[in-house]
């Protein structure tokens, strides 16, 4: 699965560790996401696409 | 941005209340495992009589045990998901392995072998958790 976190990020100028802080999550896992290392469970992803704004599928492809 | 006592004293990644947790769990761990120490030692010596007065020490270290684990637990029920997953991936690293060990050793006395009594079964179970935790962390791209 790819996402685009990372770019969603950038455009709101955020660091990781301002991502994981809006999520309550580690940065390390914020960086384990974008990186594709790991997929989110479906409550991450729901906080992900609300912190953002959008729908889960605009953020993660499969 | 300045790191605060605890962070230079023992280092962990995490959100703030990871880094508690883990703070907490690994002091009482510290604790237990001096006060199992000199315990040993006092009871090996003699100065604490063997009995009563040995079980009632024996008994407190347990108590202490039982506090790390409640410390273990917390961090682990209060961390993200990929955090526990990597824990659950070490401990299921170190149970397998740790079972496999007790097992083999166990093969090994009866051949006659004595060699591997050396590596106490739950030192190695310890160890293999953490090698566990290491191997999944590395996996998922975080630094153990």
């Amino acid at each position: 699965m790819t996402n685009r976190i990372r770019a969603l990020r950038a455009e709101r100028q955020w660091t990781q560790s301002e991502l994981a802080r809006r999520l309550e999550v580690s940065r390390q896992t914020v960086n384990a996401i974008e990186t594709g290392r790991y997929d989110p469970s479906l409550p991450l992803a729901f906080r992900l696409a609300a912190v953002f704004g959008m729908a889960i599928e605009e953020i993660f492809t499969p | 941005m300045t790191r605060s006592l605890a962070d230079r004293l023992l280092p962990v990644n995490g959100t703030p209340v990871d880094r508690r947790n883990q703070r907490r769990y690994v002091v009482l761990l510290l604790l237990f495992g001096a006060a199992w120490s000199v315990l040993r030692l006092l009871i090996a010596r003699g100065t604490i009589p063997m009995g009563l007065p040995a079980a009632g020490a024996a008994s407190l270290i347990g108590g202490l045990g039982l506090a790390v684990v409640w410390a273990y637990l917390r961090f682990y029920h209060e961390t993200d998901e990929l955090q526990r997953r990597i824990q659950l991936e070490g401990l299921a690293y170190g149970f397998a392995v740790g079972i496999i060990w007790i097992v083999f050793v166990a093969l090994l006395r009866l051949a006659g072998a004595d060699g591997p009594e050396v590596v106490s079964p739950a030192m190695f179970m310890a160890s293999a958790y953490g090698i566990g935790v290491f191997l999944a962390a590395t996996r998922y791209g975080v630094e153990p």
